[in-house]
């Protein structure tokens, strides 16, 4: 019986670091996500700014010029 | 994966104090965000890079440019009614003409055009204005829109085919007179982008041959006069040296008021003058000419900035993403590492329970639970690996387009540079300058103003693993001191190590006991730096010069393929010493390599093994309860179950790419100072994940790894390239030898290949060497120890695996002058036997295979003979089989004509060799074993190809 008891609270204890590493796990995932998504936004905030740039500079050369 | 993502968590899990989107975001915010995705989509396509930038950006304000980039005709079109204003009215015999067309149908004329109002006009006849209207529209570029109408009827009249949607233009121009109506349409926008990149190609090669090689030119010829007018001038300034020296004695000779004297004086004064006036007039023109390059430089660096500004500006707008994503990337791998590692460290220890069947009953009401953590550990790795591939995905995007970048803007630095010009800006370059961007490795910075670092996470200690190497990598990248310099630094510590060795033994034979510490602490520290001159120097040579791609594609192969097989080694070890062979395992003793020490080590520290065969840490949680006879038997039958084999395979996969990989590459590629500061770091952060015994044990556990780490990079520091092969064949041997003897072949057939070519390259370099040093390598020993590898699962009916190896066998039995028999493949000699074998192996001389006459002649009868025969077994061999010859005259070809072993390979893969080649090989083979002269070497290999095809036919 007492044998049985220890396994039990192995197993639990066991059971309770698997439940550690997954919040664990869980939290960095979820701080990646925030990573690359930020990262992203970034650089697409950089672009769209960019872009718009460009295509203002086109209109005036194209339709300044076109007809 | 980031941005539709992030959506599904909650703001609690999100923060809100470092992000900009939060996942309740309005509509508006969202459509805003799918809209930046989508431009994000757009603009990081790989393939548009140059030509995207070319198109948006560097001629975005050249206007002849983009019609070439955004317009393409589309076909020619009838003149119309629209064109009628440009032409005079008909004449009378057009109006006749046109008049028997309406009323007969006959007749008529092309060049009759109707205006608006009906009236007839002569297409042949441009009106007053028309030409002067059209010269305008041809420089100004102008393009006249096309109207609905006009687009229906030239459809309709099958002139052109133009959609009704799309916007279309018209142009004109008059040819041999006559005007001719051209339809324009757009370009899709990925033919644009093509024809942009072409564009700029074009653009960049005339600046080139044009404008850079004038100036140029230029620049040369200026160069080249200057020299010519210092030369005339030194050599006038040479004459009027003469001319006083002259004056001057004649002065003393006849005193200053003789005629002469004065005349001299006189002609003196004037080649001063002319000297003088030379000199200011020469410099005037050189400036001159100065001021005109000047201008042209101006233009051209004019032209040249339109490009490389955009780039410049790419290139410093990829940095920023680059750096933030990479070190993302780097806090991934890690974690991905140290996860798998725990996994793993984890299920060990379910197997204490006796699986994970018994541990669920043992855990009674929490089963529920434990099956959905289970589940839960499978999608967060799953989650894990995704973002991995995603970030991966985004850097190699990032990471082309920079390239392009560095390489176009390099194409443009050396436009009108004359070749004196670059070499002085590659001498610039070449000095070390912190932080500096050049077309080197990726240099991975951090962006100050947004800051994408992890932060401290509660159960994550404040410095990270991640954390040291980012700031050692800067440093690495500053630290670019050239090959010569350390060379020259490694010398000089040679020789400071040199003569405090003489001052050692000088002090202790004085009995000087305390100097002599003193001294070997000095020696200490001079190691210290002689190590760390090495790293140095293989980093310059694989990891600094990133042009040296191949190379250090090499090394990591080099190292990827040794931590498979140390590990393998490793476990085989471990699994010999289990079943009581440790003796057996045929692991070199004398030399200190990596695997061996850090074997004995392992077990000697922990002594236990696990049920996969790792050892495992010696702490009350950690052990597994003793094992019964029983328990240790179904250990053993699952090893060898198909699931147990593929979970081990599985394993050393995992580790070949995962923990040990990583510290591998942090050793070789960050400085080994930084080693205590990664033990510290690891230290702290495994405290935080398993509880303190736990946490010590394993943390011994990674000090090993990187003990056993270091002494590898050590040794493969002092290694040339091949002795890195080497010690490579021995991993292979030994992890060979032990999977042999667990009766378990889990090289695959591509593996054993390569294992048999390198075991016959190790074979013919063993010879050679053997005949220089006249000793046993220690190759040698470990190489006769080998049994024949499983065979491949190859559907070929000979196996050519162990011949191959069996040839490897008996190349060292016929260097060591033992017989072999010729019909069938050697049995491997046993254990006891390689020892004697190689004592009674003969000294031989150097025997350079260029000179085969001379070195017969120097050759011992006894020994040539011994030799011969050896060669004669070989060539037997060689005969046995196509395949075995081809993958014989492989390896020869190899050693003796330079061949790369994928070229070989290559060729192989094509075609078998010719006779001639084979011959050759053959040749060169036997004059190199035997010392055969190279005649009677051919004849023999005639002879030998000639048996062996007949043998074929038979």
């Amino acid at each position: 019986m007492p044998k049985q008891n220890n396994q039990a609270q192995q197993a639990q204890a066991l059971l309770d670091e698997f439940k550690a590493a997954n919040a664990k796990a869980k939290a960095f995932l979820s701080d990646l996500d925030k990573k690359i998504a930020a990262a992203d936004l970034k650089y697409a905030q950089h672009l769209v700014q960019n872009d718009i740039n460009i295509m203002k500079a086109a209109k005036t050369v194209l339709e300044g010029e076109g007809k | 994966m980031p941005i539709e993502q992030t959506q599904q968590h909650t703001p609690e899990q999100l923060g809100d104090d470092e992000l900009e989107i939060e996942p309740e975001t309005s509509p508006e915010v969202q459509t805003m965000v799918e809209q930046i995705s989508q431009s994000i989509k757009d603009s990081q396509e790989f393939a548009d890079g140059l030509g995207r930038l070319a198109k948006d950006q560097i001629f975005a304000g050249d206007r002849q440019a983009l019609e070439e980039i955004l317009y393409q005709e589309v076909g020619k079109g009838k003149l119309g009614k629209d064109e009628a204003p440009y032409f005079q009215r008909a004449g009378r015999g057009l109006k006749i003409r046109h008049a028997l067309l309406t009323i007969i149908g006959a007749g008529g004329s092309d060049y009759a055009l109707r205006d608006k109002n009906g009236l007839l006009v002569d297409s042949r006849k441009l009106n007053f204005g028309a030409q002067q209207a059209l010269d305008e529209d041809k420089r100004r570029g102008i393009k006249h829109s096309v109207n609905g109408a006009e687009k229906k009827e030239a459809s309709e009249s099958g002139q052109v085919e133009l959609a009704p949607n799309q916007p279309y233009w018209k142009k004109y121009e008059l040819v041999d007179g006559k005007m001719e109506k051209t339809y324009i349409g757009k370009r899709a926008e990925k033919e644009a982008i093509q024809i942009a990149a072409d564009v700029l190609n074009r653009r960049l090669d005339e600046l080139t041959t044009k404008d850079g090689a004038a100036l140029r030119q230029t620049k040369e010829k200026i160069e080249k006069d200057e020299k010519l007018a210092q030369n005339v001038i030194r050599g006038l300034q040479e004459e009027a040296q003469a001319r006083l020296a002259k004056a001057q004695k004649k002065q003393e000779k006849l005193g200053a008021d003789d005629p002469s004297v004065k005349k001299e004086q006189a002609k003196l004064e004037e080649l001063n003058r002319e000297i003088v006036e030379l000199q200011g007039k020469s410099q005037s023109e050189l400036e001159t000419r100065r001021g005109l390059i000047k201008d042209q430089q101006i233009a051209l660096d004019n032209e040249l900035k339109v490009i490389r500004e955009p780039l410049e500006a790419q290139l410093k707008d990829i940095e920023k993403p680059l750096g933030d994503l990479s070190s993302i990337l780097e806090r991934v791998t890690d974690e991905e590492a140290t996860q798998s590692e725990e996994v793993l460290f984890r299920k060990k220890r379910i197997s204490s329970f006796g699986g994970e069947k018994e541990l669920m009953e043992s855990l009674g009401e929490g089963k529920a639970e434990w099956a959905q953590e289970m589940a839960q550990l499978q999608a967060n790795s799953d989650a894990l690996k995704a973002g991995k591939r995603d970030l991966e995905k985004r850097i190699a995007e990032l990471q082309a387009r920079k390239r392009e970048a560095e390489k176009t803007l390099a194409r443009i630095d050396k436009i009108g540079k004359t070749p004196a010009e670059l070499s002085e800006k590659q001498a610039a370059k070449q000095k070390p300058v912190a932080g500096t961007q050049s077309a080197g490795p990726v240099v991975v910075t951090r962006s100050e103003d947004y800051n994408l670092e992890f932060p401290d996470q509660d159960d994550q200690p404040a410095q990270s693993v991640g954390g040291p190497s980012v700031g050692s990598q800067n440093k690495t990248h500053e630290v670019t001191s050239s090959q010569d310099q350390l060379s020259e630094k490694y010398s000089s510590l040679m020789e400071q190590m040199k003569s405090l060795k003489e001052q050692i033994v000088s002090e202790a034979r004085a009995g000087k006991a305390e100097a002599v510490a003193k001294k070997v602490e000095e020696v200490k520290q001079i190691v210290g730096q002689l190590k760390a001159n090495l790293a140095e120097q293989v980093k310059h040579r694989y990891i600094t010069q990133k042009d040296a791609d191949t190379k250090s594609g090499k090394f990591d192969e080099i190292i990827g393929s040794m931590n498979r097989f140390w590990l393998i080694a490793r476990n085989n070890k471990l699994r010999s010493q289990r079943e009581n062979q440790v003796n057996q395992a045929p692991v070199d003793t004398e030399e200190p390599l990596p695997s061996n020490d850090y074997v004995e080590a392992d077990i000697k520290e922990r002594g236990r093994i696990n049920q996969e065969g790792y050892a495992v840490a010696d702490t009350s949680r950690d052990i597994p309860p003793e094992q019964s006879a029983e328990e240790m038997a179904a250990v053993d039958n699952w090893a060898d179950s198909e699931a147990g084999r593929q979970e081990i395979e599985n394993k050393d996969k995992e580790a070949e790419r995962g923990w040990l990989g990583v510290i591998f590459k942090r050793f070789l590629g960050r400085k080994r100072e930084k080693q205590q500061e990664v033990t510290t770091t690891v230290n702290e952060w495994y405290k935080n994940i398993y509880p303190n015994g736990v946490a010590d044990a394993r943390l011994k556990i990674w000090q090993e790894h990187f003990r056993a780490a270091d002494q590898g990079y050590n040794i493969m520091t002092k290694m040339s390239e091949s002795q890195v092969e080497k010690a490579l064949i021995k991993f292979l041997l030994a992890a060979n030898s032990a999977e042999h003897k667990s009766g378990k072949g889990k090289f695959s057939a591509d593996s054993a290949e390569r294992l048999a070519t390198r075991l016959l390259q190790a074979a013919l370099r063993r010879m050679q060497k053997g005949k220089h040093e006249g000793g046993p390598s220690k190759e040698k020993v470990a190489a006769a120890k080998t049994p024949p590898v499983a065979p491949p699962p190859s559907p070929a009916p000979e196996n050519p695996r162990s011949t191959i190896v069996d040839l490897a066998n008996a190349f060292d039995q016929g260097l060591q002058g033992r017989g072999t028999e010729n019909t069938a493949p050697p049995a491997p000699p046993s254990e006891t036997s390689a020892p004697d074998r190689t004592k009674t192996e003969p000294e031989t001389p150097p025997q350079p295979s260029a000179e085969p006459e001379a070195t017969e002649a120097e050759t011992g009868q006894e020994t040539g003979e011994s030799v011969r025969l050896s060669a004669e077994q070989l060539l037997d061999l060689l005969g046995e089989n196509l395949r075995g010859l081809n993958r014989a005259k492989k390896g020869a070809l190899n050693t003796h004509f330079g061949l790369s072993g994928r070229r070989l390979a290559e060729q192989a893969a094509e075609k078998f060799f010719t006779l001639q080649e084979a011959k050759t090989a053959v040749a060169g083979y036997a004059t190199s074993v035997s010392g055969l002269p190279k005649a009677q070497a051919e004849a023999m290999a005639d002879e030998k190809i000639e048996q062996f095809l007949n043998k074929d036919k038979k």
